[in-house]
C-alpha cells in the first residue's frame, strides 16, 4: 500500500466538518463526566444566540483574531511561531508602562505593537543565521516572558492595597491603569479593538495577495531552496513576517489590558496565543475563514466557561475541545490530502 | 525458453494511460531493451512485472504459466528481480548487512555465510565487491553492484534494470555491461530500461520501443539502425545540436581562483564570453559545491571568484543575479521551482522585484509570463496553473525562460538535461547553444559525457574536488576522460 498526494485542495468546509466531529467526540467525553451532551450543545449554542453570550464571544474573538491573523501569515511561510502567547504578554506589559506614564491609549497600543514585534525578531534571526528551530526558540522565549511577567506583578509592579490607612500585601496584581479604551455600553467589547481585529484579518490577506512580501512568504513556504536561489532573503522575509505576527499579538495583549482587565493579574495570559495556533490553522489566510474560525472558538471558550460553572467541570475540560479539534483537523488534512492505494 | 509473456497490459493513472495494451516477452539468455522517452510507460510496465503496481487489464505469464495478481513478494518468488533507478540501500550499513536486510530470513545464515556468498556471487559475475565495505563509502557504480547482488543472491532468473547507466562512469558502464553479458550466458533474462540508443547497440539482443504507452515495435537489434530507433521513439527526426563555432572575443567573464572549501581543493578555471566550458566528473566529486559557491549559495573560505574582473566572492545570490548571473539548478523541482505557486509566479521569482513598489504588480507578472511562455514553448499555456502540474520538460523550459530572459552575462547550468526526454533535451541544448552565440559565458556541468563532448568548447574534468585537467576538442576521448574522472 502506498500513499499518494491528491491534487484536491482542502476547503474551509472539510475543516469545519472535522471540527464538528471533534465536538461530537468531546461531548462523549463529557458524557463520561455525567453531563448530558445536549446540555453541552445548548451551552455552546447559547454563546451564539444570547446577547450576553454573543458579546462575550466577541470579547474573546478579538484577541484570537489578532493573534491568529499574524500566525496565519507565519504558517504560510512555514515559520512555526508558537510564541504568540509571549508576544501577547509583552504587548500587555508595554501597554501598561506606556499608559502609566503617558495616559494615552494610542501610545499604549503603538508601544504594544512595537514590543511584540521586537520580541518576535530573534527567532527569525536565530533560524536564518544559526539554524535554530523556531518552534523551540519561540516557545522558550514565551517561557522567559511568562516568568518575567509573573515576577513583575508579584514584585516590583505589585500594587499595595490599602484598608483604611494600612497597606498590606493582598493578592498579586498591578494598580489599575489610569486610562482605558471605551466599550460598547452593557458589554466588554471595545469598538476600537474590534475594528483592529477585523482589519488585521483583511490586512494579512492583502499582504499575502498583493505585496512583494506576500510573494516572498509564499515562495519560502512553498520551496525555501528555490526562494533562496532566486535571491530572496530568508532573514528579511521571516523577520518582517514575525514582526507583523508579534505586533498583532502585542496589540491583542494591549487591548485586553486597556478595554477589559484594566490591570495585570497572574491569570492575564490565558492561552489565546496557543488557541490562536489552532484558529490560524483552521482559517488560513482567508479573512472570512479566520473570522469564522475565531468566532467558533470564541463560542467554544464562552460555552466551556459556562459548562465549567454550571456543571462544575474541571478547568481542563475546555482544553479537551481545543486539543481534539486540532487533532481532528490535522487528521482531516492528512486524510483528504493523501489517498491510500 | 520463454521466461515472461505480458499480453494486453493496460495501466491508467487517473486520466493518463501509462500503458495501453502493451505486449512484451522475454526469453532466457537474452538482453531485451525497453526503449522510450520519459513517460512512455517503460518503468510502469516493469513495475507491473515486479508486482509493485497492479495492472488494470491484461495477463502475465511466467515460464508459460499465468500468474494472476502479483505482489512484490510473489514476483520475487517467481524469480523476478528489479533494480530501481534510485538505490534502496542503508548507507550506514556494510554491503553484507544490506544484503541481510534484503534477503529473506530463510536465506540468511550467519554474517560470515552471507559474506562468503557475496564474494562467490560477485566473482561469478565479475563484480568484485568487498562485503565489509560501508555503503556510504562506495561509488555509485559499486552501489549498483550491491543492488544487483541483492537480486542475484536470490537466484532471480528475470532481471530488470531501470536506467542503470545514468550514474555510472564510462568504465563502470562497461563493467556493468560485461556483468549483464555473463548473466545472459547463464541463461538469465535481462530487461534493460533505457532512453539511450547507443547502449542498445552495445549489449541488447532485442529492443521493444514504447511511445506514449504503446508498443511501436519489437525488433532484433542487428536488424535495425539507430536513426530508425530514434524515429520510432519520438515519432519524428530531431536535429542534432552541436557546439557553435568558438567565440572570437576573449573577455574573461568568470574566473575562479584557487578555490578551496569543503570538498573543493584549489580549483581554478576561466570561462570567456560566448564560450561553453564543460565540467565532467562523477557526481559527488565537488561539482555541486563548486556551482553553489559560484552562485552564492555556499560560503567560500579560501580563494576568489571574479565576474568580469569584479570580486564577487561570497556575494548573495541576489547581488549576483543583479550582476547578470543566471543559474539552472541540478534539482529542478527541488530547487528550481515552487510547485504550489503558479507558472506566472514561478517565472516571476526573480523579476518581480523590478516591477512595482512595495506592492506586487500582478498584472505585469502575468503579462510578462504569457510572453515568456509563448517564446519558450511552455505548455499548457495557462499562466495561472500551479507549476507542480507541469511535466519535466516544461518545468525545465520554465526554469530556462526565467534564467535566460534577463540576458545574463554568465549562465551556470547543472545537469540541465538529466531525466528529460529526447525532444526536451534537444530543446534545452539548443537554448544553451543559442545563449552562447549571444555572448553569454556558459559553465556547463553535466554527467552525460557525450553531451559535454558535443557542446563544450573546452572541457574541464573534476575528480575528488580537484580540476584534473582541461581538454580541447581535439583531445576529447571518452576513455581518457573516464580515466581522469576516476583518478
Amino acid at each position: 500500500m502506498r500513499l499518494e498526494r491528491s491534487k484536491r485542495r482542502n476547503g474551509v468546509l472539510t475543516r469545519l466538518i472535522f471540527s464538528f466531529l471533534a465536538v461530537l467526540v468531546a461531548s462523549m467525553i463529557y458524557m463520561l463526566q455525567g453531563v448530558d451532551p445536549l446540555d453541552v450543545f445548548s451551552a455552546l449554542i447559547s454563546a451564539f444566540t444570547t446577547k450576553v453570550g454573543f458579546s462575550e464571544l466577541l470579547v474573546r474573538m478579538i484577541p484570537l483574531l489578532l493573534i491568529s491573523s499574524g500566525l496565519a501569515l507565519c504558517f504560510r511561510m512555514k515559520f512555526w511561531n508558537i510564541g504568540a502567547e509571549g508576544q501577547y504578554i509583552v504587548g500587555a506589559m508595554a501597554a501598561f508602562l506606556a499608559v502609566e506614564s503617558t495616559r494615552q491609549p494610542i501610545v499604549a497600543l503603538l508601544s504594544a505593537f512595537a514590543a511584540g514585534a521586537v520580541l518576535a525578531v530573534p527567532p527569525a534571526l536565530m533560524k536564518s543565521r544559526l539554524g535554530v528551530n523556531e518552534v523551540l526558540s519561540t516557545l522558550m522565549i514565551y517561557y522567559v516572558v511568562y516568568w518575567v511577567f509573573q515576577y513583575l506583578i508579584h514584585g516590583p509592579w505589585k500594587a499595595r492595597e490599602k484598608v483604611g490607612e494600612v497597606s498590606y500585601g493582598g493578592f498579586a496584581h498591578t494598580s489599575i491603569i489610569p486610562a482605558e479604551l471605551g466599550t460598547v455600553p452593557g458589554t466588554r467589547i471595545s469598538p476600537v479593538m474590534l475594528f483592529l481585529a477585523l482589519s488585521s484579518a483583511v490586512l494579512i490577506y492583502f499582504v499575502m495577495e498583493r505585496t512583494k512580501l506576500g510573494f516572498e512568504i509564499k515562495a519560502f513556504g512553498g520551496n525555501p531552496k528555490a526562494a533562496e536561489i532566486s535571491g530572496m532573503s530568508y532573514f528579511r522575509t521571516a523577520a518582517l513576517t514575525m514582526m507583523i505576527s508579534g505586533g498583532l499579538a502585542g496589540l491583542a495583549g494591549a487591548g485586553d489590558l486597556l478595554a477589559i482587565q484594566h490591570r495585570l493579574i497572574p491569570e492575564f495570559p490565558c492561552g489565546y496565543g496557543f488557541t490562536g495556533i489552532i484558529t490560524a490553522w483552521l482559517g488560513g489566510t482567508s479573512p472570512l475563514g479566520l473570522i469564522a474560525a475565531n468566532m467558533f472558538f470564541g463560542g467554544l471558550l464562552v460555552g466551556g466557561e459556562e459548562m465549567m460553572i454550571v456543571y462544575s467541570l474541571p478547568f481542563g475540560a475546555i482544553n479537551v475541545f481545543n486539543g481534539l479539534i486540532l487533532m481532528f483537523v490535522a487528521a482531516g488534512e492528512f486524510l483528504t490530502r493523501y489517498r491510500a492505494r | 525458453m520463454e521466461l515472461v509473456r505480458m499480453e494486453g497490459i493496460v495501466k491508467r493513472f487517473g486520466s493518463i494511460t501509462a500503458d495501453d495494451h502493451v505486449d512484451f516477452d522475454l526469453m532466457s539468455g537474452e538482453i531485451h531493451a525497453l526503449l522510450g522517452e520519459n513517460g512512455a510507460g517503460k518503468t510502469t510496465l516493469m513495475r507491473i512485472l515486479a508486482g509493485e503496481i497492479s495492472p488494470d487489464e491484461g495477463k502475465i505469464l511466467i515460464r508459460g504459466r499465468e500468474v494472476g495478481m502479483l505482489n512484490p513478494k510473489k514476483a520475487m518468488d517467481l524469480g523476478v528481480g528489479i533494480v530501481h533507478q534510485h538505490f534502496m540501500l542503508v548507507e550506514g550499513f556494510t554491503v553484507a548487512e544490506n544484503l541481510i536486510l534484503a534477503l529473506e530470513e530463510s536465506l540468511v545464515g550467519s554474517l560470515r555465510e552471507v559474506s562468503s556468498r557475496i564474494v562467490e556471487v560477485s566473482r561469478a559475475y565479475g563484480m568484485n565487491l568487498n562485503p565489509n565495505a560501508v555503503v556510504a563509502d562506495l561509488s555509485m557504480g559499486e552501489r549498483q553492484k550491491v543492488e544487483l547482488l541483492k537480486v542475484l543472491c536470490r537466484d532471480s532468473e528475470i532481471l530488470i534494470l531501470d536506467e542503470p547507466t545514468t550514474v555510472l562512469t564510462p568504465d563502470e558502464r562497461r563493467n556493468l555491461f560485461s556483468t549483464l553479458l555473463r548473466m545472459k550466458e547463464r541463461g538469465k533474462g535481462v530487461v534493460l530500461i533505457t532512453h539511450r540508443l547507443e547502449e542498445i547497440f552495445q549489449v541488447a539482443d532485442r529492443v521493444t520501443v514504447l511511445r506514449r504507452g504503446r508498443v511501436v515495435d519489437t525488433r532484433f537489434v542487428d536488424e535495425v539502425s539507430p536513426s530508425e530507433l530514434a524515429v520510432m521513439m519520438i515519432g519524428r527526426d530531431l536535429p542534432r545540436v552541436v557546439r557553435p563555432d568558438p567565440p572570437s572575443s576573449n573577455g574573461v567573464v568568470l574566473k575562479v581562483e584557487n578555490l578551496s572549501s569543503g570538498r573543493l581543493r584549489n580549483v581554478s578555471l576561466e570561462v570567456r564570453r560566448g564560450e561553453i566550458l564543460g565540467l565532467a566528473g562523477i557526481s559527488g566529486n565537488g561539482q555541486k559545491e563548486l556551482v553553489e559557491s559560484i552562485v552564492g549559495l555556499r560560503k567560500v573560505s579560501k580563494g576568489k571568484i571574479y565576474l568580469e574582473g569584479v570580486d564577487v566572492t561570497n556575494m548573495t545570490p541576489r547581488r549576483l543575479y543583479d550582476m547578470g548571473v543566471a543559474y539552472i539548478p541540478e534539482d529542478r523541482v527541488g530547487e528550481g521551482i515552487v510547485p504550489d505557486m503558479s507558472i506566472a509566479e514561478n517565472l516571476a521569482l526573480k523579476f518581480y522585484r523590478r516591477m512595482g513598489s512595495l506592492l506586487l504588480d500582478r498584472r505585469g507578472i502575468v503579462e510578462m509570463a504569457s510572453r515568456l511562455m509563448e517564446s519558450f514553448d511552455i505548455k499548457p499555456k495557462s499562466p495561472l496553473l500551479p507549476a507542480g502540474n507541469l511535466s519535466g520538460g516544461n518545468v525545465q523550459r520554465m526554469v530556462c525562460a526565467r534564467e535566460l530572459s534577463t540576458e545574463p552575462k554568465l549562465l551556470i547550468a547543472h545537469n540541465p538535461t538529466r531525466g528529460l526526454d529526447i525532444a526536451a533535451t534537444s530543446q534545452v541544448r539548443e537554448m544553451i547553444v543559442e545563449q552562447s552565440k549571444k555572448g553569454t559565458a556558459i559553465f556547463f556541468v553535466s554527467e552525460d559525457l557525450d553531451e559535454l563532448m558535443n557542446l563544450s568548447h573546452r572541457l574541464a574534468v573534476m575528480s575528488s574536488g580537484e580540476i584534473v585537467g582541461v581538454l580541447n576538442p581535439r583531445e576529447y576521448d571518452p576513455e581518457r576522460i573516464g580515466k581522469m574522472m576516476a583518478s
